[in-house]
């Protein structure tokens, strides 16, 4: 019988903490442990004995860390061939591949790629199946991303159950900020066999996060807990409760339905042997799952269904020219910016649709998926015509996302599904097919059920569908949009799916769309709208949202909206004014960034844009470099005056390209922090100054490699780049970038500039022109571009 | 020194007017600096030893490198390796408000700076008074970087204090720690004399040229 059949209707025991062993036995700290026991075998073996005595079930075996960045220069393979074959001598019932984390921090927040990390635990799980390893457990992560790279790696190389922890903390979070309820819907949707939490805290400290796994895990909880709290006497880690309290805890979490138990830190064979006594024989716990409808960032939970959960419509360069640009310039920033302002809104999802015929559409999904994720805390929504896009796209996320969108064609449906299957995703269902959208409820009633059919051949719940009955424009068909609110209701009684519209198709073709498109969405929410998209920087779609909360009951006791506009009506919003009839300048020089566009857009009304620029921006801007050169300002004051020039930029762009001007067209310059190196504030402030002076700006972004440096050179035509660095140790990456790029593209100049650059390193790494500060790199462009 | 004094230095403040909008970001950018900090730290203690190329820090496969470090700890018995972090939400608000507000972005990446010496020191003191009760002296801190103490030691001491595990500290090829407000530090243990207590800029190679240099 298999782990996957046995843990049905048996608990399952898993062996206690190695590391506390192989300490006991005289491991010295910071050896890797997988190395120091392939030298002696019989330490190994008789710690792995002890277990299978004590009664556990499966022995783990000694592979935490048998991956190639902790090994040296001993192979993978030999190491974990070694190990799986010890704990299988064991004479363990069972035994599992053990798989931690590689140590570091993944994309966007550290350097490692999510690829990179896939094939590390790919080759160790391929090796782990080979040497006869019965299962995979994959444990003490704190990252609930790095874990997916884990998991996939395990579903797509071998087919061996898998068994997934993450380690939280006191405050119910792990280090990386995932939460249990994050954890549970985004790796029951990934397939895993179990999951659970391990190591961090003792059982009692643990009992509210596993409250939390049992309450939304599909697949059954594993519990590894430490020997109690660690705490320190004579520095030395020591865990402070006895084999039978930790049993004890045990017996009460197999009670509320944990199945699979074991030990971690400072637990011995003694603890799991009184485990072992404490639990068999408690029966199956019929748990109550809440997961269908969960969509997630990881790091926060949404249930459809709960409340009215709004999906910000802002990332998609339809109708958008400044969003299109941003596509095709690699622009992060720009996009960035949508995300983290939909989300200041009060947005609950994010939509994000990248869909240009120029672009490489599932590369720039996956990168930009993968960047919000580290600006905003939202779920996202993946929208894409392109399955190879959609798949990027979920692949990329952190949590459970949404796919939009499958339709009733039974091809989509095919393409579609398997994805949606395979990550765990919801999807958004549209209720058209090949013979257009039906013009009454009962025809987008067939095909709702259709595709709930369908999904459900893929294992996919109603609950995880998302109903789209369209929306039609009433200048059109005036009569469709009550029939478009009779399909939505009707869907979400005959078929258990939950339910997305757009709204602002409603408005298409007459004026004042914004009136008609609150009063639709007032509308869809009282037929029972679980998700409008929208764009919620619009402050009358919000204020429907918000009160409609009130009148629901979802916001208890009205007091989210009490909290927002409680005294609203006493103190109506003072729109900002342009500073007491302060001039521009002065309001560059003090820095006052709220009032730089009425400024800026009152100049607008006698001179022209470029003007503004040449008379006010430079001039002004100058006169506080000078004042930051002779240190009569300090930087936060500095960026402050051109944080302002930013804002009034803005006002200038929209200007500009509305007459179909150029905008600042000077330039352009890269800019790049160098491969390695993760710390961009510095770059990000020469940006800020540059663009002020009119620059262009190519941002290549943070730990950029050489070769996508030059290559940028080459597309653009560059012939100025600046490249920063903060650790001695990437200022290498900068004399490699630049030795590339005299190589490749040899027309390119080169500034550099970062904490710990000087004159003599910046000759050092062949650069042409050393940049102090940022001020300084402002007199280097425009020097360069005289 | 104070953290307002402190989080000034690291702007590389000289005494300029600060105005209204100054005070004001100051004063948030502790406030929020304290709200979302999670400080945690570890700390271990080994015996030193001399070893070929280096001091040998006792029940681990470290060898600290370098005349630097020889100088630190010349003498001592004992040695304690120590990590301590303020936690990825920091570096995560820091970004995001750059993005909002740079100038207040500046003020909280200087203050979280200012916070997480803050937070060394206050382990030091720990660390002091408990070497005192066991009648050992205690040197300054050192820390990978400082000297000819290379930042290559770091994946080492992070892995002996298992910080991965304990506080959620990791290091990146080119030796780049995450979260970023993360120190670790060497600390000397000396049962016969006091080692030489000056402030932790005397004695640098910097000490001159530093824009940071503590006055």
């Amino acid at each position: 019988m298999n782990i996957r059949e046995l843990v049905k209707n048996d608990i399952l025991i898993f062996d206690g903490a190695m590391g506390t062993m192989l300490q006991q036995a005289g491991l010295p700290a910071g050896a890797p442990p997988e190395v120091w026991a392939m030298e002696r075998k019989d330490v190994l073996l008789n710690i792995h004995r002890a277990y299978v005595e004590a009664g556990a079930d499966v022995i783990t075996a000694n592979t935490f860390q048998a991956n190639e960045l902790k090994l040296g220069d001993i192979p993978v393979e030999e190491a974990v061939a070694f190990s799986v074959r010890c704990a299988k001598e064991s004479g363990a019932r069972f035994v599992a591949l053990d798989i931690g984390p590689t140590g570091q921090m993944l994309e966007p927040m550290g350097s490692m790629t999510f690829d990179e990390a896939y094939r590390i635990f790919a080759r160790q799980m391929i090796c782990g199946e080979k040497s006869g390893a019965d299962c995979i457990i994959i444990e003490t992560f704190s990252d609930l991303y790095e874990a997916k790279a884990a998991v996939l790696a395990a579903r797509e190389n071998t087919s061996l159950p898998v068994i997934c922890t993450l380690t939280f903390q006191e405050d119910g979070r792990t280090f990386v900020g995932c939460d249990p309820v994050s954890a549970a819907v985004t790796l029951s949707g990934l397939g895993a066999d179990a999951l659970g939490v391990n190591c961090s805290l003792g059982p009692g400290e643990l009992l509210p996060v596993v409250e939390k796994l049992l309450a939304h895990s599909v697949p059954p909880v594993i519990v590894q807990a430490n020997a109690g709290l660690p705490r320190y006497r004579d520095g030395e880690t020591v865990y402070d409760i006895t084999p039978g309290e930790y049993a004890a805890h045990a017996f009460e979490m197999a009670r509320r339905g944990v199945r699979i138990l074991g030990g971690c830190c400072g637990t011995t064979p003694e603890f799991i042997r009184e485990v072992k006594k404490a639990v068999s024989g408690v029966p199956p716990v019929n748990r109550q799952v809440k997961y269908a409808g969960a969509i997630s960032s990881g790091v926060r939970t949404v249930f459809l269904g709960d409340g009215v959960a709004v999906i910000g419509e802002r990332i998609n360069p339809t109708g958008k020219k400044k969003l299109r640009e941003a596509l095709k310039n690699g622009d992060l920033d720009y996009i960035l910016g949508e995300g983290t302002d939909q989300a200041e809104a009060g947005c609950d999802a994010l939509d994000v649709n990248v869909g240009l015929p120029e672009l490489d559409e599932p590369a720039v999904m996956a990168r930009v998926t993968r960047s919000l994720h580290g600006v905003v805390n939202l779920p996202l929504q993946i929208d894409s015509a392109d399955p190879a896009a959609i798949e990027a796209g979920v692949r990329a996320c952190t949590g459970r996302p949404i796919i939009n969108s499958v339709n009733g064609k039974a091809s989509v449906m095919a393409e579609i599904f398997p994805i949606a299957q395979k990550y765990g995703a919801v999807v958004v269902g549209l209720t058209l097919d090949e013979n257009g959208i039906p013009p009454d409820a009962e025809g987008r009633l067939a095909i709702a059920r259709r595709i709930v059919e369908t999904a459900g051949l893929y294992g996919i719940a109603p609950g995880d569908l998302l109903i789209d009955c369209l929306t039609l424009a009433a200048s059109a068909q005036q009569d469709q949009v009550m029939e478009t609110l009779k399909a939505l209701r009707l869907v979400k009684k005959e078929l258990g799916v939950h339910t997305v519209l757009g709204v602002s198709n409603v408005s298409f073709g007459l004026p004042a769309r914004e009136i008609i498109n609150a009063t639709f969405l007032a509308a869809a929410l009282g037929a029972g709208l679980d998700a409008p998209i929208l764009n919620p920087l619009s402050e009358r779609y919000m204020e429907v949202v918000e009160s409609f909360r009130v009148l629901s009951g979802e916001d208890k006791d009205s007091a989210r909206f009490t909290q927002k506009r409680g005294g609203e009506s006493s103190s109506p919003a003072q729109a900002p004014q342009a500073g007491g009839g302060l001039s521009l300048r002065d309001i560059i020089l003090q820095g006052r960034r709220e009032e730089a566009a009425i400024a800026v857009k009152s100049l607008l009304e006698t001179l022209p844009p470029m003007e503004i620029v040449t008379g006010y921006f430079i001039p002004s801007l100058d006169i506080v470099g000078e004042r930051f050169e002779k240190g009569e300002i300090f930087l936060p004051q500095l960026i402050r005056s051109a944080d302002t020039v930013k804002n009034g930029f803005e006002i200038l762009r929209e200007r500009l390209k509305a007459s179909g001007e150029e905008g600042g067209g000077k330039g352009p310059i890269l800019l790049a922090t160098v491969h390695g190196d993760i710390h961009d504030i510095g770059k990000n402030i020469v940006k800020m100054l540059l663009e002020n002076y009119g620059y262009d700006i190519i941002d290549l972004g943070r730990d950029v490699p050489p070769e996508t440096v030059v290559e940028a050179i080459l597309e653009r035509d560059i012939r100025l780049a600046g490249l920063s660095a903060l650790m001695t140790t990437t200022v290498r990456s900068m004399g490699e970038t630049i030795g590339l790029a005299r190589k490749k593209a040899p027309g390119c100049r080169f500034f550099v500039g970062g904490a710990v650059l000087n004159p003599e390193y910046a000759q050092m790494v062949g650069a042409d022109f050393y940049a102090r500060d940022a001020m300084e790199s402002v007199e280097i462009a425009k020097s360069f571009f005289k | 020194m104070s953290l307002r004094d402190e989080t000034l230095r690291y702007l590389g403040y000289r005494g300029q007017e600060l105005g209204p909008a100054e005070e004001d970001a100051l004063v948030r950018a502790i406030s929020e600096c304290g709200k979302i900090s999670k400080p945690a730290r570890v700390w271990r203690e080994f015996e030193l030893y001399n070893a070929p190329g280096g001091l040998g820090v006792g029940g681990t496969v470290l060898t600290l490198p370098g005349k630097d470090v020889s100088r630190l700890l010349c003498g001592c018995q004992r040695v304690i390796l120590s990590a301590v972090t303020l936690g990825l939400g920091l570096d995560r608000e820091i970004s995001l408000q750059f993005r909002r507000d740079a100038s207040f972005g500046l003020f909280l990446d200087a203050a979280a700076s200012a916070f997480i010496e803050e937070a060394c020191d206050r382990l030091e003191a720990e660390l002091r008074d408990d070497a005192q009760s066991r009648g050992f002296f205690l040197s300054r801190r050192y820390s990978p970087g400082y000297g000819d103490l290379p930042l290559s030691v770091q994946p080492l001491i992070l892995e002996i204090l298992d910080t991965g595990r304990r506080i959620g500290v990791t290091c990146s090829p080119s030796f780049i720690m995450t979260p970023r407000k993360s120190v670790t530090a060497i600390t000397g243990l000396n049962k016969d004399k006091p080692p030489d207590a000056a402030n932790s800029c005397k004695g640098c190679d910097k000490q001159y040229s530093c824009p940071y240099r503590r006055p």
